[in-house]
């Protein structure tokens, strides 16, 4: 398996699509300050990350994410390329993608919201922003989960 | 005596009487008869005289005779004069003769006598006069002219006079031969009925055929006198026509002697036309009118051809050189044969004038749009016709006219990139859904290069369905023009792309830092020393990621600010020197690097050929196929339009067709897993722009093959 998995506990599953480690783990103990449950796997491209999601290749033993993370600048198929492939593909187009990057680019967000991201969140460059922003993402997903009937998330 | 009896003598008594009386009729009419053609000889005698002194005497004659003499002194004129004059008095004489001659006749032939008198002895002050010019005393022609004037006008007077008693006489004798003619008539008919009635009568009539009296026109031929009076007519209004024609016109024969001509020609040469009929058209040389300005075929200034003469006139009072046409129509006699030609001159000195200027006109314009580098063209579309300027050919590299004119040869010049945009925008407005014609479209030079230009055109005339029937317009060069606005463009993307990247990839390391230093801080406090050495490292990770990325941004910067050297690089020297340079990575990977230099050399700077193959040569390197021998070739030649091409070539792993624009966006890498910042095809590509080539990544099976072009020889370059 080359999708890295983070477990700190059980239920809202992740996947983050981050090509910079240090950023993967930047978020990843931004998570793990909240004391809830939630689980994270980690793609470090493009490619992988459509694989991830569709199951194929390396990943056929992948499981479903709940929500995803997506940086835009990516080797390969980059951020954008990737998020038009989610929502145009029938089994992926409901998958609640958040684009989590440090372009604040003007550009970058119209055309996220155009390909229909749910989310745009630039990178905090501050540390404790970083993980303010985190626990309020976990906290609404968490609500989100708990609310909802079984099977759609 | 019976009554019977005296009847028989009384009969025989008429006839006799009867007979008498019509055979002294038809004496009588025998007699008036031949009186009438006395009269009628009389006239036709005075006729034949009349004609022989308006001849000896005046125009060709006498007169003209000594005119010519005082203007060229040539003895064959005294000669000619002497002749005149001699059949003059002897035609005198016989008029003097003629035996019923009145008071009035006589005196006119007197006055005639006394002009020719006068005349013989002006041409006997004018030989001596010439005599003395030719021993030296200068006696112009005006001087002799002003000396031997002779008042002609009595004489001339008296020759009208005498025609006009001739006229007189002509009608006189016509009217008492009709009244004749009716007499006779009706005395043979009372005669016949009589004699019918009567008797049998054995009379008979005498006569002969009447000739209906002809006039002498002068010329000897009979025109009856009935149609007389129409030709006479009809002659005077074609002289009036051919007077009023402003261009000369005349009538010579095949020995250039000038039979008729009208008033213009005769205003050209400057003598009046009596003067000028009859005269060798090379002898009429007017004091200011130089003669080959009529008839003369060989005088040429402009040649023309279609069988027309020009001549060159000189004007006295401008002492501008007047250009003569004269169009020679051949005349065909009644007998078919030709020898006479009816000759138009016709003055076209204003008409060169004009052509002149114009041909000046239009070679400055030619001249303009050669320095302007630009070309005219038109197309008739009525009949497919397309003219292309001179210069349209020479911004091409073309000579004039070397490529047959027509749109299709223009369309074969076109890059087939753009030759579908131009042909629709140019039927577009064929078909008037555009005012005007405008495109910019790559053409092929003679020497195989291609350049920029801008057709511009417009529609003067449309058809009633609004369809272009002539467009005409300009070939402009934009090449420059366009080459530096593609680079412009090229570069401001490259900004544009830097500015973005700066964004993400200067930040990304900065978010890095600022967030392992909250954790840092955290564990510090918490005294987890494992962890807080974990946020150290990340953090010095980051700060040398983020100096390697302003250094490869000032590394692209730097490589368009740097003054560049052009020369012919040699290629085999370049790769000698990278090959040195990766050597360990070569051991490494036991790659093979091979070299096929069809063309030794290439035009740049010696730095950027190192640049391209380094970062080439280094990127197949390090994207070698597991278990595959690495094989690198380097190849150059030289392409059929002027580029120089460089190949580099691999049997690694090759780059997806989707991937091959990304890889040269700076910090752009496929493999995050394999070395390097994603700087190095940046660079290639920037060297490639500034040099005005291309590159582009083609599949070597397997593998990856770079292709760059360069143009040949030194275009201007200019620095980034």
């Amino acid at each position: 398996m080359n999708a890295q998995t983070f477990t700190g506990g059980r239920s809202r599953r992740y996947l983050l699509i981050e090509d910079d480690p240090a950023h993967a783990e930047l978020v990843r103990m931004a998570f793990a300050l909240n004391e809830s449950d939630w689980t994270m796997d980690h793609v470090d491209d493009g490619e992988k990350a459509l694989s991830f999601v569709r199951r194929e290749g390396e990943y056929t033993e992948a499981p479903r994410p709940d929500v995803i993370l997506l940086d835009l600048k990516l080797p390969k198929l980059n951020g954008h390329q990737v998020l038009a492939s989610l929502k145009s593909d029938p089994r992926t187009a409901t998958f609640p993608v958040i684009m989590l990057t440090t372009s604040a680019d003007d550009q970058d967000k119209r055309l996220a919201y155009e390909l229909h991201a749910n989310s745009y969140v630039v990178k905090p460059m501050d540390g404790s922003e970083l993980h303010q922003m985190i626990k309020g993402l976990d906290e609404y997903w968490a609500r989100w989960h708990a609310s909802c009937p079984v099977g759609l998330s | 005596m019976t009554v019977r009896r005296r009847l028989r003598i009384l009969g025989v008594i008429t006839i006799v009487i009867a007979a008498l009386v019509t055979g002294i009729w038809v004496i009588e009419d025998i007699t008036s008869h031949r009186s009438a053609d006395r009269a009628l000889q009389r006239v036709q005698v005075r006729s034949a005289l009349l004609s022989d002194l308006n001849a000896t005497l005046g125009y060709g004659g006498m007169i003209h005779s000594l005119k010519n003499y005082v203007l060229r002194g040539r003895a064959e004129y005294v000669e000619s004069f002497e002749r005149s004059h001699a059949e003059a008095i002897e035609a005198l004489n016989a008029y003097e003769r003629l035996p019923s001659l009145d008071e009035q006749e006589r005196a006119q032939l007197e006055s005639i006598r006394a002009i020719i008198q006068n005349y013989a002895a002006a041409m006997g002050t004018a030989v001596s006069m010439r005599d003395e010019s030719r021993s030296g005393q200068a006696q112009t022609a005006e001087q002799i002219d002003e000396r031997i004037v002779v008042d002609d006008r009595p004489a001339f007077h008296a020759l009208t006079t005498l025609s006009e008693q001739r006229d007189s006489l002509v009608s006189t004798v016509m009217s008492d031969l009709e009244g004749e003619r009716r007499m006779f008539m009706a005395t043979k008919l009372l005669v016949g009925i009589v004699g019918a009635v009567v008797f049998v009568v054995l009379s008979f009539r005498v006569t002969k055929p009447i000739t209906h009296p002809v006039l002498s026109l002068g010329g000897g031929d009979e025109i009856p006198a009935d149609k007389a009076g129409d030709l006479v007519r009809q002659r005077h209004e074609l002289k009036a026509i051919l007077d009023a024609v402003p261009s000369p016109v005349y009538i010579r024969d095949d020995q250039n002697v000038i039979l008729n001509l009208n008033q213009a020609a005769a205003d050209a040469i400057g003598l009046p036309p009596e003067d000028i009929i009859g005269q060798k058209s090379d002898d009429i040389v007017p004091a200011h009118c130089d003669a080959s300005s009529i008839g003369g075929t060989d005088a040429a200034d402009d040649a023309r051809d279609g069988g027309e003469g020009s001549a060159g006139g000189t004007s006295a009072e401008k002492r501008v050189k007047r250009v003569i046409r004269t169009d020679e129509f051949p005349l065909r006699s009644p007998g078919g044969e030709v020898n006479r030609l009816v000759a138009i001159s016709t003055d076209i000195t204003e008409l060169r004038d004009t052509e002149r200027a114009r041909d000046l006109a239009l070679s400055r314009l030619e001249q303009s749009l050669r320095h302007a580098r630009q070309g005219a063209w038109e197309w008739d579309l009525s009949n497919e016709r397309v003219t292309f300027s001179d210069t349209w050919y020479t911004m091409l590299g073309y000579e004039a006219g070397e490529i047959e004119p027509s749109i299709g040869s223009w369309e074969s010049l076109i890059h087939p990139d753009d030759v579908e945009y131009a042909r629709s925008e140019l039927a577009a407005h064929v078909a008037n859904e555009n005012d005007r014609y405008e495109a910019q479209m790559r053409m092929r030079c003679k020497d195989g290069s291609w350049r920029w230009f801008r057709a511009i055109g417009e529609s003067p005339m449309r058809d009633e369905k609004g369809s272009a029937r002539l467009i005409s317009g300009m070939l402009i060069d934009v090449d420059t023009e366009q080459r530096l606005a593609e680079q412009l463009r090229l570069r401001n993307e490259e900004l544009e792309r830097i500015v973005y990247t700066a964004s993400h990839d200067l930040k990304s390391p900065i978010v890095t830092i600022l967030g392992f230093l909250e954790h840092l801080e955290r564990f510090m406090a918490q005294g987890v020393q494992e962890s807080a050495s974990r946020c150290v490292a990340q953090i010095r990770i980051a700060a040398v990621r983020m100096r390697a990325n302003v250094d490869d941004l000032l590394e692209v910067s730097r490589m368009g600010r740097m003054m560049i050297n052009p020369e012919h690089v040699q290629i085999e020297e370049v790769i000698n020197e990278i090959v040195g340079v990766l050597a360990s990575d070569i051991e490494r990977t036991g790659a093979t690097v091979r070299c096929e230099l069809d063309h030794p050399t290439v035009w740049c700077d010696v730095r950027h050929v190192y640049s391209l193959l380094e970062n080439l040569m280094g990127n197949a390197l390090k994207h070698a196929r597991p278990q595959e021998p690495l094989v690198v070739t380097v190849r150059s030649r030289l392409d059929d339009q002027n580029m120089i091409i460089l190949e580099v070539e691999d049997n690694g792993r090759g780059i997806p067709a989707e991937y091959r624009e990304q890889v040269f966006r700076i910090f752009e890498r496929l493999d995050s897993s394999s070395p390097g910042s994603g700087i190095g095809l940046a660079i290639v590509r920037k060297i490639i722009l500034i040099w005005e080539g291309s590159i582009e990544i083609q599949d070597a099976e397997p593998g990856a093959r770079f292709v760059i072009r360069l143009p040949a020889e030194a275009r201007s370059i200019r620095a980034a």
